[in-house]
């Protein structure tokens, strides 16, 4: 299970759950699964500057062609690139997304339900397109 | 080996947001589809050590040793740097045993993870992570001592208890040395963790007590202990490297006539440029090696190299900053960071104020050069080196020299400062690679010059402010924009944006207590090799933000105290991921949230340490800044006398909160460290570029604080909040972020010149 398959599942959650029929509801909701996947991206990008380093530059630039940066054996490092990439590209996208949602909250906040609802589609679609 | 599992199944709780409640069709995909996103449903996700790679390892037999003599050696698998980490480690499992500091040892393990846990040495982590494992692993040995009391006096194991020690039977008063237990204790099972007997830490004898000196410092005064500088091999080479003075450059011809002329001249080696991204690899050039270090530096200059600079022949730090600073001009920058709606909340706003920070490439600069010894032969690859990061320099030796990691051995010696330049490995791979071409050990010497222009570097950056505010001079809107080359440029080819990580430090986790707040990150390329620096991208955004807010109370007419706690707001906790941090230094959001709470209290600790408010002559001034990182909470306040544009320091004050302390000694020592070193980068540290080429070749030129420039007076707080039951938080980094910004607010106090462009310099001549 990868972000792209979390958030297909939000997507059918968000829209076609009645229960999230307000623009601002799906935000909330979103916002907590995307409080969640940041959980994921910090496991994965793991507490020291050099490993969190590579593993955020590799995972964000897709760059695999040389292998990943060794910080343990090749195929323990391989996977946690994996899941660093796969959390969001190292939360790049999680952050991303978070901060265009509070975008989108300005739009419901000011009445405008269709724009809001169509930010918060691309928003998905992104996230989606970028995995 | 799980320290703080926080259960994947927290994701799918469906129950706990009533949100929730009432889904359809898709919200069974979601409840179903969410826990199965880690590599098992239900599998926790792991945070702090328990992330890193290799993990941890709380073994008794890999890190306690007992002879016969009771001489107790602790194996200490993390580098020792001068924050005095085989001191600490050992203070711990001496503890926990039992045992008395006159006899404990320590040893320094050789670069082995699967052996040892994580040994990276950076993150001001050693603490953090091995607090609790190394409790254990003291805790686990003393049992299996008293296990083997126990069974030669065929009693009970309740019935006997170590101290001082001895085992000791109650019921008897029979003692055995732990010297005459050892082999007994020895052949015994490792307690199960879960039942293992931690002390109580009202009994601890060494952690948390200020009397414990190093374990290395006789060694230290008498010149006996071991650098990377100091390695000696039985028929060992010397080697120095001329390298590309331009990264991405390469040689086009060599003459080293002349060079294999000089007395005591061995051999000219040709070096191979790196691949891009040119991660810890060697940067080439041509060596020169020699029967010593001054042979080889004269058959160096004696080289004739045509080089070809490459890519970045053209970086100029002056064109750059004018480059970073019509990045953060524009609004086309990648959205970081958004809460409420800047744009409606700054064109409202009763006053706008903007203002622009400029950061410096900074070198790490440790009093110890790079260096290491290598002697590769037979199949085998060993060698010495002053490394933050032995298995990474294992990993990299295995696979540069085509050997299997098991035939690869590297020795840690101590390192004189490291700083995080000794994280990267270039130059133990530069020794390796040579010992192979000419079949003897080598030593390779890093002068100063090679280590300021080659290195590293800090980033460079430029932060732009924006604060609107309201007719009572309270923030209500904030925009920050922050353009610098990435460290992931060194692990990716040519990305031009932040890394979450870097991020993370100090701009996306700010405990603002702001309605509106938008961050932006224009893109940046890298023309040099960025690293990591001690605290790392806290620097510029500590540097901006604690100045900024200075700022908005200057603007307002307001106490710069005043103001600082208001921006922090009220005591709360907060969540760093619901506020747009994706790193959090890699530990688990609930164990360690932003506590708004212990930022005030440190800020008000130093605030009346300083006497705040107190009226000082003219010329001289006060200054606050506070800041989090590395999960611990810092504050500085700084006295300064601006005389004749000259910047002195008479007093600071710093306090942190970092949990409970397990050294205090060392936690004072670093704050001290942070604060010189604090001072250098505000006042006198600068690595430019012209030409490619750094202008900085040694302390003449790359002027980090002398006697003179240092504060007559600096006074460490220590705010404790909570028991050894509660997580630690750094050490080793986070007094750095605020002492510039600190130091920047001090002088506009003392001369109403605000420094908005480090290193002061000369910007106070009139």
């Amino acid at each position: 299970m990868t972000l792209k398959h979390i958030i297909l599942a939000a997507g059918l959650a968000v829209f076609a759950g009645p229960a999230l029929a307000d623009c601002a509801d799906r935000i909330t909701f979103l916002e907590d699964v995307l409080d969640d996947a940041a959980r994921l991206a910090i496991s994965a990008s793991s507490g020291g500057q050099g490993v969190a380093g590579a593993r955020e530059a590799q995972a964000m630039t897709k760059e695999d062609s040389e292998g990943p940066v060794p910080y343990q054996n090749r195929s323990a490092e391989t996977e946690a690139v994996e899941q660093t990439q796969q959390v969001g590209d190292g939360g790049d996208a999680l952050m991303e997304a978070r901060a265009l949602l509070g975008e989108a909250r300005v739009l419901a906040e000011g009445g405008n339900e269709s724009a809001c609802s169509t930010q918060v589609h691309d928003i998905l679609v992104g996230l989606i397109q970028a995995h | 080996m799980s320290n703080n599992p926080v259960a994947v199944a927290r994701i799918a709780n469906v129950s706990r947001r009533s949100i929730l409640l009432g889904l359809s069709a898709g919200s069974l995909v979601l409840a179903v589809g969410l826990p199965t996103l880690s590599r098992a449903q239900d599998a926790p996700v792991e945070f702090g050590a328990d992330a890193m790679p290799n993990g941890w390892r709380d073994d008794p037999n890999v890190f306690v040793s007992i002879a016969d003599d009771g001489i107790v050696t602790v194996t200490v698998h993390r580098s020792e740097m001068g924050q005095g980490v085989r001191t600490s480690i050992a203070m711990v499992v001496a503890d926990e045993l039992e045992a008395e500091w006159d006899m404990v040892r320590v040893t320094q393990a050789p670069g082995n993870e699967p052996r040892y846990g994580n040994q990276d040495t950076d993150g001001s982590r050693s603490l953090r992570h091995f607090f609790d494992p190394m409790r254990r692993a003291g805790a686990s040995a003393r049992t299996m001592l008293e296990q083997a009391a126990a069974d030669a006096w065929n009693v009970p194991l309740s019935e006997v208890r170590a101290e001082g020690h001895v085992v000791r039977h109650a019921g008897s008063d029979r003692t055995m040395s732990y010297g005459k237990l050892a082999t007994a204790a020895a052949a015994l099972p490792v307690p199960d963790r879960e039942g293992l007997r931690l002390k109580d830490p009202a009994t601890f004898r060494y952690v948390g007590k200020a009397d414990i000196g190093l374990v290395d410092n006789d060694d230290i005064t008498r010149g006996t202990t071991t650098y990377g500088i100091d390695v000696r091999r039985e028929g060992m080479l010397y080697a120095v490297i001329a390298r590309p003075p331009v990264f991405g450059g390469r040689v086009v011809s060599v003459d080293d006539s002349a060079a294999l002329q000089v007395a005591g001249v061995e051999r000219v080696v040709r070096l191979d440029p790196p691949t891009i991204p040119a991660e810890f690899q060697p940067l080439g050039g041509i060596a020169v090696i020699a029967r010593n270090t001054w042979a080889a530096i004269k058959g160096r200059e004696a080289l004739v190299i045509e080089w070809e600079d490459g890519p970045h022949a053209a970086y100029s730090s002056e064109d750059f900053e004018a480059e970073l600073e019509a990045a953060v001009q524009t609004d086309d920058g990648k959205l970081i960071l958004n809460r409420g709606d800047v744009g409606a909340a700054l064109a409202e706003a009763s006053t706008r104020i903007v203002a622009e920070y400029y950061i410096p490439h900074l070198a790490q600069a440790p009093m110890e050069p790079p260096a290491a010894v290598a002697d590769v032969h037979d199949g085998s690859c060993e060698v010495w080196a002053c490394v933050q990061a032995p298995q990474v320099t294992r990993l990299r030796l295995a696979q540069r020299m085509e050997l299997p990691e098991e035939d690869v051995t590297v020795n840690v010696t101590l390192l004189g400062g490291g700083f995080g330049r000794k994280s990267k490995p270039d130059f133990v791979l530069e020794a390796a690679i040579l010992s192979r071409e000419v079949g003897a050990p080598v030593k390779l010497t890093w002068t100063r010059e090679d280590d300021l222009q080659h290195s590293y570097y800090h980033t460079v950056s430029v932060e732009r402010l924006e604060a609107g505010l309201d007719a009572q001079g309270k923030a209500v809107a904030w925009l920050h924009r922050t353009a610098a080359p990435t460290i992931g440029s060194i692990f990716a080819p040519d990305p031009r944006q932040k890394l979450p990580f870097e991020l993370g430090m100090g701009l996306t986790n700010m405990p603002l207590d702001i309605p509106n707040v938008r961050a932006e990150n224009p893109q940046a390329p890298a023309h040099t090799r960025i690293g990591w620096y001690r605290s790392v991208s806290n620097i510029p955004h500590a540097f901006a933000i604690q100045s900024f807010i200075a700022e908005l109370a200057e603007a307002t007419g307001r106490d710069p105290l005043e103001y600082l706690l208001e921006v922090i707001g009220p005591a709360r906790l907060i969540d760093p991921s619901e506020i747009g941090d994706v790193w959090n230094y890699g530990e688990s959001p609930e164990r360690y949230p932003i506590d708004t709470g212990r930022l005030r209290k440190v800020t008000e600790t130093v605030a009346e340490a300083i006497g705040w408010g107190r009226q000082l002559p003219v010329g001289s001034g006060l200054g606050l800044a506070a800041h989090y990182s590395f999960v611990s909470h810092v504050a500085v306040a700084t006295e300064v006398e601006v005389v004749n544009g000259e910047v002195h320091i008479p007093r600071v004050e710093i306090a942190i909160d970092c949990g409970a302390h397990v050294n205090p000694d060392r936690i004072r020592s670093q704050m001290e460290g942070a604060v010189i070193m604090g001072v250098g980068q505000a006042l006198t540290t600068e690595i430019t570029f012209q030409d490619g080429r750094p202008q900085q070749g040694n302390f003449d030129s790359y002027l980090i604080p002398r006697m003179e420039t240092a504060p007559r007076e600096i006074n460490v707080h220590l705010v404790s909040s909570g028991g050894y039951d509660q997580p630690l938080g750094g050490v080793g980094e986070p007094g750095l972020p605020p002492i510039a910004p600190s130091i920047a607010n001090a002088i506009f106090a003392a001369t109403g010149t605000r420094i908005r462009r480090l290193p002061v310099a000369d910007q106070l001549r009139s």
